[in-house]
């Protein structure tokens, strides 16, 4: 009973750590720049699939496509930001929420029929494994622990990065008060767009470690976006603190659901905290007030 | 008078049209009616409201079940408008304490709640296999002689949200809540009131859905789609205007009929860049455009189709051109 307690409580890390580091980015940027991002899932999915191709083609090992994954998933966030972001913000908060759901929806769109169309619309995981070991009756899964280590590494990263740059302390700074940035000097522009690419890079970086645990379908992004959502919401919007207690929370309800109570209530129970955390605390565990 | 010629339209559709086309006319219909009845909450009153699918797929579940429990069309009609309305009032009042983008994921959780009861409580629903009620005899004409009405009430329903005291209680929230409330508006009491009033329309939609495909299941009750057409479709149109939901969702459901009957593929891929580009330059919809205004304005009519719907409470409805 204990050891199936730790199995389902490891899965329950592991995944954590996967929504912390997916949901970041799209808290960050809601945080900074008030935009709904609806199609971050699918950056998940599209650098999954890059993973996938650099493992089945080129035979990289997917621990090191996701730092190329990242860094290209930079790139095209800032072309994104540019493109398309950068014409939104400014608006007044209603207009920036209803055209942000709307044109994000829209490259969900995009994303996924292309996806679908290029690929094909199976669903495929990256074919990776590693060697399992046994500590007193409880399977530790190698390349899940692997993952853990890597996902806690790269959250304590963001972490450093957030609270010792410069720039990392200027995006925590206009997402608690944009205008007090401005007074004080902080290029805001730039600080969105740095927000904006770093969130796609996190989540087309772990695009990969997700693909190599579950698998990944076209279609999958807007479901996945939701959830992350709700992971922000409970913890806080704007704070990597947040996105990892919701992103725990979450995952433990769901692993502990899905066993004991039956795998189909699973998907509810994001929404269901997300409710109920939105009641108690509507601005999130960890939120501050408006 | 243009209302005139397009209601007889309708109603003399079925005489020339085959039955394709009245079952296109039908769905256009229904989703008139979920845009104009989206648009009170969110247009008017500016809170997003991204579970207004919730209400139809209540409303079609709520019929089916009736009508396999042998209850009958009308009793399945009248309970499946009850229970959206009182779904609407049991949401609304824990819901109505959050605001903004808070509202909108919550309301979007709400149905995905809906979802999943919906595919889990196999006893009633049928899972995700979904409900089937047996056929019946002429339900085509009479559900699309249903929607027709359904579509005119959804329009006067948020005409008189437009011209009414209560829809500029509504036009306050929007603009500035907190102000509203300490001039005196009862917001909460309105936001909740507002939000049964958009409910029972979509209920009803359901109810004759159900009645005309005889089928509904989890993903086309309380799926993502249902729930984001009528916020693309009055976003697309100009939200907070009686005749900008009306023109998104028909020509929406235009641009769908042509792409999906005349291109292979890339179909979504197309509605996905039809959505950017109205996003990116036309933050106000069709209707707020410069080139729309304009030939309003060479047409004489009044401008109340700029931002604010209407101000002129004495005057009553205006001649739409619905």
């Amino acid at each position: 009973m204990v050891s199936v307690f730790l199995q389902v409580l490891i899965g329950a890390i592991l995944q954590g750590a996967l929504y912390t580091l997916g949901a970041v980015g799209l808290s960050l940027s809601f945080g900074v720049l008030k935009i709904l991002n609806l199609s971050h899932g699918d950056f998940l999915m599209l650098g999954g699939l890059l993973g996938f191709l650099a493992l089945v083609h080129l035979g990289i090992n997917p621990f090191i496509s996701a730092a190329g994954v990242a860094v290209i998933g930079l790139l095209v966030g800032a072309v994104f930001y540019r493109l398309l972001i950068a014409r939104i913000v400014g608006r007044s908060f209603r207009q920036m929420l209803i055209t942000s759901v709307m044109t994000t929806l829209g490259v969900a769109l995009v994303i996924e029929d292309l996806t679908s169309f290029l690929w094909g619309g199976g669903s495929t995981g990256i074919p990776f494994q590693m060697r399992d070991f046994v500590v007193g009756g409880v399977v530790f899964p190698g390349l899940r622990l692997t993952l853990l280590a890597g996902t806690i590494f790269l959250t304590f990263a963001l972490h450093l990065f957030l609270s010792r740059t410069f720039i990392g302390r200027a995006i925590v700074a206009s997402s608690v008060n944009r205008v007090g940035a401005i007074v004080v000097g902080i290029n805001t522009e730039f600080v969105a767009v740095v927000t904006f690419s770093i969130g796609i890079a996190l989540a087309a970086g772990t695009g990969v470690f997700y693909a190599t645990l579950y698998s990944i379908e076209p279609f999958m992004g807007l479901a996945l976006t939701l959830k992350y959502l709700a992971v922000i919401i409970i913890g806080g919007m704007g704070s990597l603190m947040g996105a990892m207690v919701g992103g725990f929370i979450v995952a433990a309800v769901e692993a502990y659901t899905s066993y004991f109570v039956g795998a189909e209530w699973a998907p509810m129970t994001a929404f269901v905290i997300l409710i109920i955390a939105l009641l108690v605390r509507p601005q999130g565990l960890l939120g501050r007030g408006e | 008078m243009i209302s005139f010629v397009l209601l007889a339209g309708a109603f003399a559709a079925p005489a020339i049209a085959n039955s394709y086309q009245i079952s296109v006319l039908f769905f256009l219909f229904i989703a008139v009616a979920m845009t104009e009845t989206y648009d009170i909450t969110a247009g008017y009153m500016g809170y997003l409201n991204l579970g207004h699918g919730a209400f139809f797929g209540i409303g079609a579940y709520i019929y089916g079940m009736t009508v396999l429990r042998d209850g009958g069309t009308v009793t399945g009609l009248i309970l499946s408008v009850v229970a959206a309305m009182a779904f609407a009032s049991v949401v609304g009042y824990p819901l109505f304490r959050l605001r903004g983008a808070y509202f909108a994921i919550a309301t979007f959780g709400i149905l995905k709640l809906m979802e999943v009861l919906a595919s889990n409580l196999r006893d009633l629903t049928g899972g995700t296999t979904g409900l089937s009620i047996p056929p019946t005899d002429g339900s085509t004409m009479i559900t699309y002689y249903l929607s027709v009405l359904l579509c005119v009430a959804s329009v006067a329903l948020n005409a008189w949200f437009a011209t009414s005291r209560f829809g500029l209680g509504l036009l306050t929230i929007r603009e500035d809540e907190e102000v509203a409330e300490a001039s005196g508006v009862q917001t909460g009491r309105l936001k909740l009131c507002a939000l049964v009033a958009s409910a029972a329309l979509p209920g009803f939609a359901g109810a004759i859905y159900m009645w005309q495909t005889t089928y509904i299941d989890p993903d086309s009750g309380f799926g993502s789609s249902v729930a984001f057409a009528p916020v693309i479709m009055a976003v697309l149109g100009g939200g907070g205007t009686i005749v900008g939901p009306l023109v998104g969702t028909v020509f929406l459901t235009i641009v769908q009929e042509v792409l999906w009957s005349h291109v292979g593929y890339l179909q979504l891929t197309m509605y996905g860049v039809v959505l950017i580009s109205v996003g990116i330059m036309m933050p106000g919809g069709l209707m707020r455009s410069r080139l729309i205004s304009r030939l309003y304005a060479l047409a004489g009519f009044p401008d109340h189709y700029g931002y604010y719907p209407s101000r002129q409470l004495k005057s009553g409805a205006h001649s739409e051109n619905t």
